[in-house]
């Protein structure tokens, strides 16, 4: 998003964020994680799959920072590991409600009336279940899997999408621009795409930022509770639910996937709070 | 004044010499016992049951004709003796007087006829309870305290499934007046009655004061404690948490991974035995590829390094499996750890070549260029998601692709009879050999416990044969030739079979285990 502004606003957003050490501790924090995935191979002392005969359930040492888990595996290569999944569910479960949200909301905006009613009746009744309910529901149909638990998890957060998209579209069709594109001759699909989709987007990037904490944490949930990622999958929140039943014999086997899962969860919240602020017109200086 | 004097001295003297266990002997009635079940039962009635947390507590609320005392002999119970008539179709027993059910009407043999007749009964859909008659053609009450059962044909299991505790006689009142409900405060004529049941919270027996009928192995009376408690924890991790703040008595299977640390406290006392069944095996659907082939499922049975398995998952509580029975089962073939496949990687690689798979460029086996890719369903039981994911790992270095897919345990049960799967894995506990016509028989595939869709006339009749052979001689025989066929068709990779742990706490006495797994609480008594 920053790179993409001119070299003037860079240099301001730089500046805001110095007077936030914070947020920037929370942007080191997921460059970290992004840097963890990208090149997690080179950092992870093991292969996160291999058992290591004999190592079982090994606290912390040097030689195995995190300690191994009840099949000796190493925990450390296995939490790095479990980055580049978190960095999958975050693209998968916010790519999903950016995609079918933003549509759903964009055309009910746009053209009201019949279809409008009826598209956002059936996003009122998703919104009326609790977001983990409703992923846990589309599991039940689709069955327990780390791919389909991403697919449920963005499902679930579709309505939330289409219904800012709506709202900002409903306030910008009625901008002057739009009216004047309209008077011009514009068609429909010309005015959705080029005058009102790239106002609607800043609200949504700021929803998906935020979002993708809660997503990562439903998805952790849902394989915590044994409907996402199945073994020997490393998910951070499979691990932690795999490590519960050694909680007295093992602590860190819960403890080091739990810390990531934390970090992740909160830097992203830190920073999408930031973001809102960042992009909200009334509280810029 | 001396004399007196010494007298008072030798007396105090000779009562600190008589041991504190003499002095506390004497059990002392009261208090309660607390437990944690795992899954909480569908329903407490004997007859409609499913699930294993039913069955023991029914050893508690009911009773039944025939039990077996401490060292597993048939002993007489609600019935005082029995004659078999010669061709084995005939059963008369001879039914203790005086006994009362829960309710206060007495136990007859109008009961029994009723209980009999009623876990047959189609509308009862019983799921266990009906295959424990099996093959009862009629009960008759003869008089009040006798009665005669006639059998279709012979039925040598029958004794023994006399015994299973979904086969207590139940109040044929308390069903004609509660309907539905007879699951939710059932009526037996056990040592515990109920009394309550807090859905996913707990289920509370108090003690039968009138309770005068108790198996040979106990004492004569009601039991000592006034109440059981169950609690209903599904986490294990919790279960050892709340036994160790001393929230719980006793720890009915102490997890594996917790055996050596509670044990090296010194505080509790512990009860082990082998279970009465095989804790782990990975079984085949012979229906679907690539099991439907005989060489691919024998390497499996090569392939898999078993021990490792056992160490790994199990920390080594348990003994590998060769076969479809435990040796803590009798009718046990003790053949069957020669006879039985054991770790041969070559031999394994042998069998799998010569099945058609080869090693592919991706480094995988392939056939017909797809490669050897198969889906094992598990239930979320922490040892077998242990033992999986070793398993994955050793077959993975024959180039073979497992996945795992965990379904909860009623959802898995159902893909399994439909015939979704391509492999599961499993474990039973029963307590007789006739497991092989719940789990083998092909009548089974569908409805009851044939996973493996493997329909087959020899086993078949051999099964049958099995069941009507009335000389344990000859039925020994022929369960060595159903162990040997099971094996040679390998329908199964046995893994595992565990050894139960029961911890109890420092203050509860007289604990006894049953050779059937289960403590005997009639002699309990809290310190």
């Amino acid at each position: 998003m920053a790179i993409a502004l001119p070299v003037r606003r860079q240099n301001r957003v730089l500046q805001r964020l110095k007077q936030r050490p914070v947020v920037l501790a929370a942007f080191a924090v997921l460059g970290l994680f992004v840097i963890l995935a990208v090149a997690g191979p080179l950092f992870s002392p093991y292969d996160p799959y291999t058992l290591i005969p004999g190592a079982v359930m090994q606290p912390p040492s040097w030689e195995f920072p995190f300690g191994t888990d009840e099949l000796g595996r190493d925990v450390f290569s296995r939490v790095i590991h479990g980055s580049r999944i978190s960095i999958r569910i975050a693209l998968v479960t916010v790519s999903i409600p950016l995609v079918l949200g933003g549509t759903v909301g964009l055309v009910a905006g746009f053209y009201g009336g019949l279809l409008d009613v009826v598209l956002m009746a059936v996003m009122e009744v998703m919104l009326a279940f609790p977001q983990i309910l409703l992923a846990i529901a589309i599991l039940a149909m689709l069955g327990p899997s780390l791919v389909n638990a991403m697919i449920a998890v963005g499902l679930s957060a579709v309505p939330v999408y289409a219904r800012t998209a709506r709202g900002t579209t409903l306030s910008v069709k009625s901008m002057g621009y739009v009216e004047a594109a309209k008077a011009l001759g514009a068609g429909d699909i010309r005015i959705l795409l080029k005058h009102i989709l790239p106002n609607i987007f800043p609200p949504l990037i700021v929803l998906a930022t935020a979002g993708v904490g809660i997503s990562l944490l439903i998805a952790a949930g849902l394989s915590y509770l044994g409907l996402g990622a199945q073994p020997p999958t490393p998910e951070w929140g499979a691990m932690l639910s795999e490590a519960r039943a050694y909680l007295r014999n093992a602590w860190w086997m819960a403890t080091f996937p739990g810390l990531a899962i934390t970090l992740v969860v909160l830097s992203l919240n830190v920073c999408g709070d930031w973001l809102r602020d960042f992009l909200d017109p009334r509280l810029r200086v | 004044m001396a004399r007196w004097f010494v007298v008072v001295v030798v007396l105090l003297l000779l009562s600190t010499l008589i041991p504190a266990s003499v002095m506390h002997a004497q059990p002392k009635p009261g208090g309660e016992l607390v437990f944690a079940a795992t899954e909480e039962p569908d329903t407490l009635d004997p007859q409609k049951t499913g699930t294993a947390i039913t069955g023991l507590l029914m050893r508690y609320l009911g009773d039944t004709l025939v039990t077996k005392d401490l060292k597993g002999n048939y002993i007489p119970h609600l019935a005082k003796s029995w004659t078999i008539s010669g061709d084995g179709l005939t059963w008369t027993f001879q039914l203790r007087s005086g006994v009362k059910f829960h309710d206060g009407t007495p136990f007859n043999a109008r009961a029994v006829k009723f209980t009999i007749e009623r876990a047959l009964a189609p509308e009862t859909k019983s799921p266990i309870a009906g295959a424990l008659f099996g093959p009862v053609a009629s009960v008759e009450a003869v008089g009040d305290l006798t009665v005669v059962i006639k059998l279709k044909e012979p039925f040598s299991p029958f004794l023994d499934n006399l015994t299973d505790p979904r086969a207590m006689i139940i109040s044929p009142q308390a069903v004609q007046r509660l309907g539905d409900q007879f699951g939710r405060a059932p009526v037996g004529t056990g040592p515990f009655k109920f009394q309550e049941w807090h859905s996913a919270d707990r289920i509370i027996f108090v003690r039968n004061p009138d309770y005068q009928w108790a198996p040979s192995y106990a004492h004569q009376g009601p039991p000592f404690v006034d109440r059981i408690v169950v609690r209903i924890m599904p986490e294990s991790a919790a279960q050892v948490a709340a036994f160790e703040r001393g929230e719980l008595s006793v720890l009915l299977a102490v997890p594996p991974t917790d055996v050596r640390r509670l044990q090296a406290t010194q505080k509790y006392t512990f009860f082990s035995f082998l279970r009465k069944g095989v804790g782990l095996f990975m079984e085949f659907n012979i229906t679907k590829e690539p099991f439907s082939d005989l060489r691919v499922r024998r390497a499996f049975n090569y392939a898999v390094e078993k021990k490792l398995v056992l160490n790994i998952a199990l920390e080594g509580l348990g003994e590998v499996a060769y076969g479809p029975l435990p040796p803590s089962i009798w009718g046990y073939w003790d053949g069957v750890k020669d006879y039985a496949p054991r770790f041969d990687p070559g031999e394994a690689r042998r069998l799998l070549a010569e099945a058609g798979w080869q090693r592919g460029q991706s480094g995988f086996l392939e056939k017909d260029g797809k490669p050897f890719k198969f889906v094992l369903y598990i239930a979320p039981i922490d040892t077998w998601r242990r033992s999986a994911q070793v398993v994955q790992a050793q077959l993975k270095t024959y180039g073979i692709q497992m996945e795992i897919q965990t379904f909860e345990f009623g959802t898995l049960l159902s893909k399994l009879r439909a015939g979704e799967h391509q492999a599961e894995f499993m474990g039973y506990t029963y307590t007789s050999p006739d497991i092989f016509y719940l789990w083998f028989h092909s009548s089974n595939i569908g409805k009851g416990l044939n996973f493996s869709h493997f329909k087959d006339t020899k086993l078949d009749e051999l099964i049958e044969a099995s069941r009507k052979e009335m000389n344990q001689t000859r039925r020994l025989r022929i369960y060595r030739d159903i162990q040997k066929y099971i094996i040679d068709k390998a329908l199964w990779v046995p893994l595992w079979i565990n050894h139960f742990y029961i911890a109890v706490q420092p203050n509860v006495k007289g604990a006894k285990i049953h050779p059937d797994g289960f403590l005997a609480l009639n002699d309990v008594y809290i310190q």
